[in-house]
């Protein structure tokens, strides 16, 4: 019997045994063509994907590699029609090639005649292809070259785009590694985008993704679109470029609601791009500014559906995406793959575990009970208030004001949802408070004094803790969450929350009512944060407070 | 093994198929009930009465069936001639490649032992029902002509017939060799004949048989057959030692480990089946197929398609862990609970059985026009069609490339009787094939080594056995409120652990989640929070997660804080809160709720549909009977098997024993000479002379009369009991002995 760490399940998972001896090579080895679901403390759990059996093979693996591992490291038998099935799917990828030919432009070549007659066949490709030149070959047409590969995706004959890139309009950048140098995994993610042509380079946070985009941009030396997520994001990516490239601030602009420059290097913002008046996107005019020789999507996992519309007409440009996470919460995984590309650069395990992906934060859900008075009027409320009801109880500024002074001297940020609700905390906990309406100057000098030091408590909106650039607290109090993505909340939570030097553990309330909505919302998050491997506890309010 | 005679008439030959019969040893009376395995039932009160059986006609029929294609071969070359024959009239009737003396003897001594034939090699007399069975023309000729053409007249006579004539020859040449024209019997000569057909009949190359028949002289096929080459017999006839299959190696280790992965995805899916049965409602059609609405719910549960789907839940009805009737709902059986107990390769190895010796086709279920347990997949001779295949392929060494063809041709050489139509074998074989897949008798298209054990009926060994992982008993909960088996867990913690938590994915291990829902459920069951916690603990080889503890805890909390009666329902709600939630609520006006005392509500609707609406609307209600006390979950139903467990058939060797010392019990009795019962009805018929016959009756109870006035038919006697004037007709299968009256 062989005792390997992994267990393979019919629905196409595998499950990961972390604390097997064999455990970190077999994370290794599957981290090619497996996508980590879930890694909670004991067991993680990857998925077997088309996608990612067809990343695997864009990144030069072939199916018995995968399948010799999965027999490598499997505890029990495996299914044979589970290894065939692997082995057919991965066999799919590159039947179909879209090249470049030199007299009828842009083609997609078979090296199966049977493939190419079936994806013929079928009503979807109407229209995205011209005349069949031979057997084997066909006409594309150049503005469908997107499009196309989405549609052979859907058919299950995911074609491997050999066609190549224009260059674009030259423009000098370099990096610039003074006192600094690119470390030695993002030089190999970068190395390994150029040589792909364009695809998805994925890095857990903080692991340094932006300096990939700059290590990318020397490479290309042409001109470059940045779409990030928001403005911050935006002045975060300026910043770093001044600081590590030859680029000057006059070379940079921003599109974004407040300025529409458009530079040799523009970064703009998914939200201007994709915002409508009177039916159309006016903003599109960007992506015909100039001659981008590079286009740069961070965040991939969270990219808006009209910029992959706006990006299937883009594919003779370099696309580079940068993310945490292939994973993404409308499915969409597949658009990403046809259209920016497939996975080039996964980064190494071990630096996952360094950079916190590991329980860097001890969760704790503080359980209120609601007082009689205030369960009464939950019980009677319309369905579409009782959240907020929940979430602002006044029974939670009380222990709230607990846990501040249980953590008194440390750098504690209370984060909430509801204006009202903060405005009341900041005034009972006599503590500055960042909201919507603050004004940059405002909030840059707080969050200035707040690492300095000087004071050791803020009171911030949602809105404000966007901002990529919002200080590292020690200790969160989430009064009021959203119900938005968990996972752009979980991510916020990362950012905030970085483990410290002196490998003090940083800590994350939520302060929960019970037997509510907003218990039930808190559930999720538990789910998700146990799955990004946080410890978690659920404690009365009475017990949390009194507690060490 | 040929029929030994030691008899007490030993000294001289046999001089009856009776005779015979009594002549056998122990040895030799078990080789022939080996070989006719229906002669042991019912058990023959003795040898006569097991003679008797042994030549009627659905016997024989059966005997000639299991024959395999050179044994059937010389059976057919001694249907040609007349009884009494030797084995060297056979030899050139049976000339060919690779035919000796030694083959033609080995299977006329396989035909004695099955007492198709009895008499020495110079003597051989073949039982009367094989010639009826085999038909007026064996070997596609015609009976010896009573004035032959002489041999050297013939192909000068073909030659002179001309070449339309030899046209007629040949569509006759391989049989039948009779064919149809008008007035066949009018005298043509040479010069009148006019057609073809004339030609022939004026040459006596064909001649009359009737008014409106002709047929080729024997002497005239034979010619033409030894003219084309090939048989005299056949056009191909069959070789005397089967076809040898050869197939490339695969690396055995690798195969079984892999066919194993197969056997556990089999156990596991078949599990899935019966798991859906129990908790879903799937019915059977008035024709006793499955809908295919719930086909397809099957086969999203197996992510399969439909025909691996069906499989599944045919083999999980071969092996009676499920059950249904026409019109009604399937049902686990209690079959199904033992089955789930035990160890996989207990379990695999049912499984296997129940495929081996399932009387239909499980993948015809799944063809067009097929649906699962529908009655159009079933076949009486699918048992003996798969073994056939199961056989021939385990001639094979484990680790062979199958490739479907020569196994085809082999089946066919080994029971031609089973390859008719050869469509169907070839379909057959593909089937078998494809299924064996599925269950872990071959993998990656060779086979494994389950698949010879099978084959032989040998248990698993050790080693194989031992690639079946044991059960667990123990769970990884995480904080993210999962429960992982990393192993297949022991069915009794597996109930346990689907009524606390929700499965979320299945295979090598399993995956569980924790919800307030699925612990609601336990609770529900009748399980207490202080018996969660503790079967938790001891289940779970890391700590309980604190998350884990306080859902529990917390459900346990809010569980039955609502207590709905059934006196015409009254509602007991301990918080004010709830109690105006619930009066608020825009569905509660269906259950006309009056509030009778802060905290006990009653409602016009029946407890049921309190209950419902509460849970529909978020709250937890617990039920409770007329003593207040509550109401727990029924546990799971089970159909009790209704199907009747096939009897255990004797070995031959104890009807061997019992047929002998029966005889031997009588043997004081001077048995008159029998010479076949048939050979007695059909000269009592002649002979108009009274017979006492000895039969079964419908109800099984055995009968024997002094009967008069005997007339045969096919397959029937008919006669007049002299004592009651009543009119009898007895099948022949039915008659157990006949004997000449006093």
């Amino acid at each position: 019997m062989n005792a390997g760490p992994l267990v393979v399940q019919s629905d196409r998972s595998l499950l990961l045994e972390v604390d097997h001896p064999d455990a970190p090579a077999c994370r290794i080895a599957i981290a090619p063509f497996a996508e980590l679901e879930r890694a909670p403390e004991h067991i993680h759990t990857y998925r077997l994907t088309p996608l990612g059996l067809w990343n695997a093979r864009a990144a030069g693996h072939d199916a018995e590699q995968v399948v010799d591992v999965l027999l490598t490291y499997s505890r029990y038998p495996v299914p044979p029609s589970l290894l065939v099935d692997v082995a057919d799917t991965m066999d799919r990828y590159g039947r179909l090639r879209i090249e470049k030919h030199p007299t009828h432009g842009l083609v997609l070549v078979s090296t199966d005649r049977a493939v190419l007659t079936e994806v013929l066949k079928s009503a979807r490709v109407k229209g995205l292809l011209g005349n069949r030149i031979d057997d084997d070959t066909v006409v594309v047409h150049p503005s469908e070259r997107g499009h196309l590969k989405q549609v052979l995706l859907k058919l299950g004959w995911p074609a491997e785009d050999l066609a190549g890139y224009v260059d674009g309009e030259a423009h000098a950048i370099d990096l610039t590694e003074d006192g600094w140098s690119l470390r030695p995994y993002q030089k190999e993610a970068a190395e390994s985008f150029w040589h792909g042509g364009s695809g998805v380079v994925v890095l857990p946070c903080g692991a340094g993704k932006t300096i990939v985009g700059a290590a990318a941009m020397a490479a290309a030396r042409a001109t470059t679109l940045i779409l990030v997520t928001n403005t911050v994001s935006a002045r975060q990516w300026r910043d770093e470029l001044i600081k590590r490239t030859t680029l000057t601030a006059d070379e940079i602009g921003e599109y974004s609601g407040a300025k529409k420059e458009i530079r040799p290097v523009t970064i703009a913002t998914y939200q201007v791009i994709t915002t409508k008046r009177g039916g159309v996107h006016p903003h599109l005019e960007l992506f015909d500014a100039r001659d981008w020789g590079l286009i740069l999507y961070d965040e991939v996992h969270l990219l808006p559906a009209p910029v992959f519309r706006m990006t299937a007409d883009l594919q003779a440009r370099r696309r580079l995406g940068l993310t945490a996470t292939l994973v993404r919460e409308d499915g969409r995984e597949g658009d990403v793959f046809s259209l920016i590309g497939p996975k080039r650069y996964d980064a190494p395990w071990k630096d996952i575990e360094q950079q916190g992906y590991i329980a860097p934060a001890d969760c704790v859900e503080v359980r209120v009970t609601l007082t009689d008075h205030e369960r009464m009027t939950y019980a009677v409320a319309e369905e579409d208030v009782k959240y907020r009801l929940a979430a602002t109880a006044d029974t939670k500024t009380d222990v709230v004001v607990d846990l501040v002074a249980k953590h008194r001297g440390v750098p504690t940020l209370v984060i909430g949802q509801y204006v009202d609700q903060l405005d009341e905390l900041a005034e009972r906990l006599g503590a500055p408070l960042i909201k919507g309406e603050t004004s940059v100057r405002q909030r840059e000098k707080l969050y200035e004094q707040f690492r300095s030091g000087e004071i050791d408590l803020l009171v911030v909106s949602k809105v404000a803790n966007f901002s990529v650039d919002l200080p590292t607290a020690q200790v969160a109090i989430q009064v009021s969450g959203a119900f938005g993505s968990r996972q752009e909340e979980a991510q916020r939570l990362g950012r905030l929350l970085r483990p410290k030097q002196d490998h003090t553990t940083a800590r994350f309330y939520a302060v929960v009512s019970r037997d509510t909505v907003d218990a039930e919302f808190a559930q999720h998050r538990q789910r998700f944060l146990a799955e990004q491997g946080y410890g978690y506890r659920i404690m009365d309010a009475e017990d949390a407070i009194a507690a060490e | 093994m040929g029929v030994t005679r030691t008899g007490s008439s030993a000294s001289a030959t046999p001089r009856s198929l009776g005779e015979a019969v009594r002549g056998l040893d122990r040895d030799g009376l078990v080789a022939l009930l080996r070989a006719r395995p229906d002669l042991s039932y019912p058990l023959p009160r003795d040898l006569t009465e097991l003679a008797t059986q042994a030549a009627t006609s659905p016997s024989v029929r059966r005997a000639v069936d299991r024959l395999d294609a050179w044994q059937r071969h010389v059976l057919e070359a001694l249907a040609c001639g007349d009884d009494p024959c030797t084995l060297d009239d056979l030899l050139p009737l049976l000339a060919g490649p690779g035919v000796t003396r030694a083959a033609v003897a080995a299977a006329v001594d396989a035909l004695r032992t099955r007492a198709l034939l009895w008499g020495p090699d110079d003597g051989l007399r073949l039982v009367r029902a094989v010639r009826e069975h085999l038909g007026a023309y064996p070997g596609g000729l015609a009976p010896p002509s009573s004035r032959p053409l002489p041999e050297a007249e013939i192909a000068a006579e073909i030659e002179a017939a001309g070449v339309e004539a030899a046209a007629v020859l040949r569509r006759l040449q391989w049989g039948p060799p009779t064919g149809a024209v008008r007035d066949a019997e009018r005298a043509v000569s040479v010069a009148q004949a006019r057609t073809p057909v004339e030609r022939l009949l004026a040459r006596r190359l064909l001649r009359p048989q009737g008014p409106d028949t002709v047929v080729l002289p024997r002497e005239v096929a034979l010619h033409l057959r030894a003219r084309d080459g090939g048989g005299l017999l056949a056009e191909h006839p069959p070789a005397p030692t089967p076809p040898v299959l050869s197939a490339e190696q695969r690396d055995v280790a690798r195969t079984d480990r892999a066919a194993t992965g197969a056997a556990l995805a089999a156990l596991h899916d078949v599990d899935v089946v019966v798991q859906a049965v129990a908790e879903q409602t799937l019915s059977l059609l008035r024709d006793g197929r499955l809908a295919t609405r719930d086909l397809t719910t099957v086969a999203r549960l197996l992510a399969a398609e439909a025909d691996y789907a069906t499989f599944a839940i045919e083999l999980a009805a071969a092996a009676d862990l499920i059950e249904g009737r026409p019109g009604l709902r399937l049902q686990a059986t209690t079959v199904y609970d033992r089955w789930a107990a035990a160890d996989a390769p207990t379990r695999w190895r049912r499984l296997a059985d129940a495929w081996l010796g399932a009387d239909r086709y499980f993948l015809a279920a799944a063809a067009d026009g097929g649906r699962p347990l529908g009655p159009e997949a079933g076949s009486s001779r699918a048992r003996e069609t798969r073994a056939l295949v199961l056989d021939c392929v385990a001639t094979l060494p484990p680790g062979s490339l199958v490739d479907v063809d020569p196994v085809v041709e082999l089946a066919r050489w080994r029971r031609p009787a089973l390859a008719r139509p050869e469509r169907l074998l070839r379909q057959v074989v593909e089937w078998t094939w494809r299924e064996a897949e599925w269950l872990g008798l071959s993998a990656l298209g060779a086979t494994s080594t389950h698949w010879s054990l099978l084959a032989r009926r040998q248990p698993l060994t050790d080693a194989l056995a031992g690639l079946f992982p044991d059960p667990i008993r123990e769970i990884v909960i995480q904080s993210d409120l999962t429960a992982v088996a990393p192993g297949p867990l022991a069915h009794d913690v597996a109930t346990d652990l689907r009524l606390m938590a929700d499965e979320e994915s299945r295979g090598g291990g399993a995956v569980y989640r924790f919800g307030p829902t699925s612990i609601r459920r336990a609770f529900d069951a009748g399980w207490a929070a202080q018996q969660l916690h503790a079967w938790l603990a001891e289940h779970s080889v890391t700590p309980v997660p604190q998350p884990l503890s306080y859902l529990v805890d917390d459900v346990a909390r809010q569980h039955g804080s609502i207590r709905v009666g059934p006196a015409e329902a009254v509602l007991r709600i301990e918080d004010p809160a709830q109690q105006a939630s619930l009066l608020g609520h825009p569905e509660a006006g269906a259950l006309r709720l009056r509030v009778l005392a802060p905290g006990v509500l009653a409602s016009g609707a029946p407890p049921e549909e309190v209950v419902r609406l509460l849970q529909r609307i978020g709250l937890t209600p617990i039920a409770e009977d007329d003593d207040g006390r509550v109401l727990s979950a029924r546990p799971p139903e089970r159909a009790v098997l209704r199907r009747e467990q096939a009897p255990r058939l004797p070995e031959p060797e104890e009807v061997a024993d019992a047929v002998l010392a029966a005889d031997a019990r009588r043997g004081s009795v001077p048995e008159p000479d029998t010479a076949g019962a048939l050979e007695l009805l059909t000269d009592a018929a002649r002979a108009g002379r009274p017979v006492r016959i000895g039969w079964v009756d419908p109800d099984g109870d055995r009968t024997e009369r002094v009967l008069d006035g005997l007339s045969l038919s096919p397959g029937l006697v008919r006669a007049t009991d002299p004592a009651t004037d009543e009119t009898v007709s007895i099948p022949l299968a039915r008659i157990s002995v006949v004997r000449p009256t006093d």
